[in-house]
């Protein structure tokens, strides 16, 4: 993926001026203190919002982990993982989040009765079993203790492959445990 | 609890009604329910009336069905384009403003009265069913759209997946409203322009003839017919609904 020049701002003031990267495949981390452009960086690459100058260039097939919950509460978390990555996934779907610790049961039930950090695990699993060139994460271990952290980090590398992957947060343990280059920003 | 509850107050009810009946005395000026159950009896046995309740229930079912259709298509195309939704705004606070009386005498000018229910029934659906179609699409959680566009995901798998489980409460809602609107305008439009062999016709026939147990009788009729539409309709709308939102639990029922 090919970052160049890129700016953006809010009502005057400067997010960021001027960013490049070349990324390749891989872990990378942008670190950096709430309220400093990292989801709108994020949001830029997905295409969900425009940059003020700049291009981003070889961003291919995208899955991500949204800084806010982007299930659908009223079914269930294997359908939310199957409408984003087809029904042939729906097995893997399943046997991915008992693997990251939901249980059978959990999977009958809605969305909307899962905890904070259940929903998170759907999310990450929904962004790996994505068929993708880029995966996205916008802070995805909020609302996971650390048992789940090491847990969801694990799974995620396993799932990775080749596959680039770009996370924001302001944790720097978060970017350790995926063992994430940082990127300067 | 709550089913005992509803049945005595409509025991209480009925026995205010046979209470008053008994009272006044007078079965023209009003009929017993007792009277009226035994009219329909009565006419139960009669083909014309079952004739009568086939013709309204299809034309004003037709009126319904189409007003759905028609409702959530222009719903699609007003969320989808702007102008559509500019245009449509006139007409659809002319559709819910404009008496029904005065729609059924326009539309006698241009069509046969044998059709005039289905024309109301449907002008009655279709702003209601608009309405709340354009306002649920409106309000689709914008993040769920936003994870759609990063993840690529189809618009049939779009719409099935993520725009209908976000409609369907304003949709269910509107049908609920637009059933009992529907079948009162479209009897009232039969009550106006007497199509022959209609429910409406019956009504007008017996009011003419001083027949207040018929006219209680087909009231009845009405309102059950319209009960049962109304259920059936919301039986198969929420069997949808849950085929939509329990897809891909069952299998797991089995791993």
């Amino acid at each position: 993926m090919l970052i160049k020049n890129l700016s953006k701002s809010f009502d005057g003031s400067v997010l960021f001026d001027g960013l490049s990267y070349e990324l390749d495949s891989g872990v990378y981390c942008l670190m950096a203190p709430s309220g400093a452009g990292k989801t709108t960086f994020l949001r830029i690459i997905m295409g969900l919002e425009h940059p003020d100058g700049g291009s981003v260039s070889g961003v291919g097939r995208m899955s991500a982990v949204f800084q806010n919950d982007t299930l659908c509460g009223r079914m269930g978390a294997v359908a939310n993982i199957c409408i984003a990555c087809g029904k042939s996934e729906y097995k893997a779907a399943a046997a991915d989040l008992l693997r990251l610790g939901l249980t059978e049961e959990d999977l009958l039930k809605s969305v909307d009765e899962f905890s904070g950090g259940m929903r998170r695990r759907c999310e990450i699993v929904r962004a790996m079993l994505a068929q993708s060139d880029t995966v996205l994460m916008d802070e995805p271990f909020n609302g996971l203790d650390s048992a789940c952290r090491r847990q969801a980090a694990e799974y995620i590398l396993s799932r990775l492959g080749g596959r680039l992957l770009i996370m924001v947060t302001h944790f720097r343990g978060d970017a350790e445990l995926l063992g994430a280059k940082m990127l300067p920003f | 609890m709550m089913r005992l509850k509803r049945a005595l107050a409509a025991v209480f009810w009925l026995a205010v009604w046979q209470a008053a009946a008994m009272l006044i005395d007078n079965d023209i000026l009003l009929a017993s329910p007792v009277q009226t159950v035994m009219r329909l009896f009565e006419l139960a046995g009669d083909a014309n009336f079952w004739g009568a309740a086939w013709f309204s229930f299809a034309r004003i079912s037709i009126g319904f069905l189409s007003g759905v259709v028609c409702g959530v298509l222009l719903a699609a195309c007003a969320y989808r384009f702007g102008t559509v939704r500019t245009l449509l705004e006139p007409l659809v606070r002319v559709a819910k403003t404009v008496p029904v009386a005065s729609f059924v005498i326009i539309a006698l000018v241009w069509i046969s009265s044998r059709e005039l229910s289905v024309l109301i029934s449907f002008l009655m659906v279709l702003p209601v069913i608009y309405t709340s179609t354009l306002e649920g699409i409106t309000h689709t959680d914008r993040g769920l759209l936003q994870m759609s566009q990063v993840f690529g995901i189809s618009a049939p798998r779009k719409i099935l997946y993520i725009y209908l489980p976000c409609v369907s409460p304003y949709f269910i809602s509107a049908c609920t409203v637009s059933l009992g609107l529907c079948w009162k305008a479209g009897v009232a439009a039969e009550v106006i322009g007497i199509p022959t062999g209609s429910l409406g016709e019956k009504l007008y026939e017996s009011k003419l003839y001083l027949d207040t147990p018929g006219l209680f009788a087909y009231t009845a009729l009405i309102v059950l017919i319209s009960i049962v539409f109304e259920k059936l309709v919301l039986y198969l709308l929420g069997a949808c609904e849950r085929c939509v939102l329990n897809a891909y639990k069952k299998p797991f029922k089995k791993l």
